[in-house]
């Protein structure tokens, strides 16, 4: 085995993913190259530095919220049925606001004129078979 | 299913979740920022990804939760598939992606220069340099430590594809921390 064949294939090797024939290859040429064994010894110290780097402590309130229960906001923005909640809530609270309108007291007892309202004098005359209100004259 | 979100019971379901939660959601949160890149974005993912395990198990899906090879593929297969319907959602709305701009990725980085220091931000920065795919083979196997067929499988591509791309990534990786000035001794 070649330097360059070898720094090749350093990754998988430092990995541990090169088969057994290679692995054999890799170890005899390693104890006769000082320089390809630098490279090992660099590759690992990388990987610890760039592992030891990159590691993140879980927000303490995920783990909770994960473990009690809080949808997501991804799952509330694109979950149907949470759209079919919320057309459902609005239909109920357009139906609240315009339902009094329409309801109808029936205990109050029945009256000619439920507001109060005003009679307009006019006058009537017959003109060639029609009749014609004129203001101004009692009915 | 949505609104109830991950509401365990007490049965025995309940506890492999709650096991499953204690053993892998470090790992998945690890993995999910550092492939998005956007910690809120990675919290929602997160979040969404547990949801799809919980329901997994209980349609028993995962039969295996011992620490075996079925259970961390399925995991971050599970983590992978929820970052990448993300980002189909994201391009469908063209809003913005995995690959988003650099003042999302900033936005991240400063936060995190803060906890992590130098080296954190520096190697935050070269990874956002690499796309998704290589980004992904090498979390997969650098930091979590998964086994090339392992992360064949969480992302479907063949193994030696998975050899290739993490060697290219920490060629890459390594050139960027150089310029930066982490050479490594």
């Amino acid at each position: 085995m070649q330097c360059h064949e070898f720094e090749t294939a350093l990754v998988a090797w430092v990995d541990g993913e090169l088969s057994a024939d290679a692995t054999r290859a890799y170890e005899v040429h390693a104890a006769s190259c000082g320089a390809c064994r630098a490279l090992i010894a660099a590759r690992r110290h990388e990987r610890d530095r760039w592992r030891e780097a990159l590691r993140d402590e879980t927000p303490t309130d995920l783990r909770r919220e994960i473990l009690v229960g809080r949808p997501s906001r991804a799952t509330l923005r694109f979950h149907p049925r949470a759209w079919v909640w919320a057309a459902a809530a609005a239909v109920v609270v357009v139906v609240m606001l315009i339902a009094p309108w329409f309801v109808v007291d029936r205990g109050a007892p029945a009256e000619p004129f439920s507001r109060p309202c005003t009679l307009i004098a006019v006058d009537v005359e017959e003109d060639e078979g029609r009749t014609l209100v004129l203001p101004g004259g009692l009915i | 299913m949505a609104l109830q979100a991950i509401r365990p019971h007490h049965d025995d379901r309940s506890d492999d979740f709650a096991r499953l939660v204690e053993r892998d959601l470090d790992r998945v949160w690890r993995f999910l920022r550092s492939l998005l890149r956007d910690p809120d974005l990675a919290r929602d993912l997160c979040h969404d990804t547990f949801l799809r395990l919980h329901e997994s198990l209980r349609r028993d899906e995962i039969r295996q939760l011992d620490d075996g090879l079925p259970r961390a593929a399925y995991v971050f297969a599970a983590a992978r598939n929820a970052a990448a319907s993300h980002g189909r959602r994201a391009r469908r709305q063209a809003t913005f992606g995995l690959d988003a701009s650099d003042d999302i990725a900033d936005a991240g980085r400063t936060d995190l220069a803060l906890v992590h220091g130098e080296l954190r931000k520096d190697l935050d920065t070269a990874l956002a340099r690499l796309d998704e795919d290589h980004r992904a083979v090498f979390l997969l196997s650098e930091i979590e430590g998964l086994r090339y067929e392992e992360i064949a499988e969480v992302l479907d591509i063949p193994a030696g594809t998975v050899a290739s791309r993490k060697h290219h990534a920490v060629q890459r990786l390594r050139r960027d921390m150089e310029r930066m000035g982490h050479a490594v001794s």
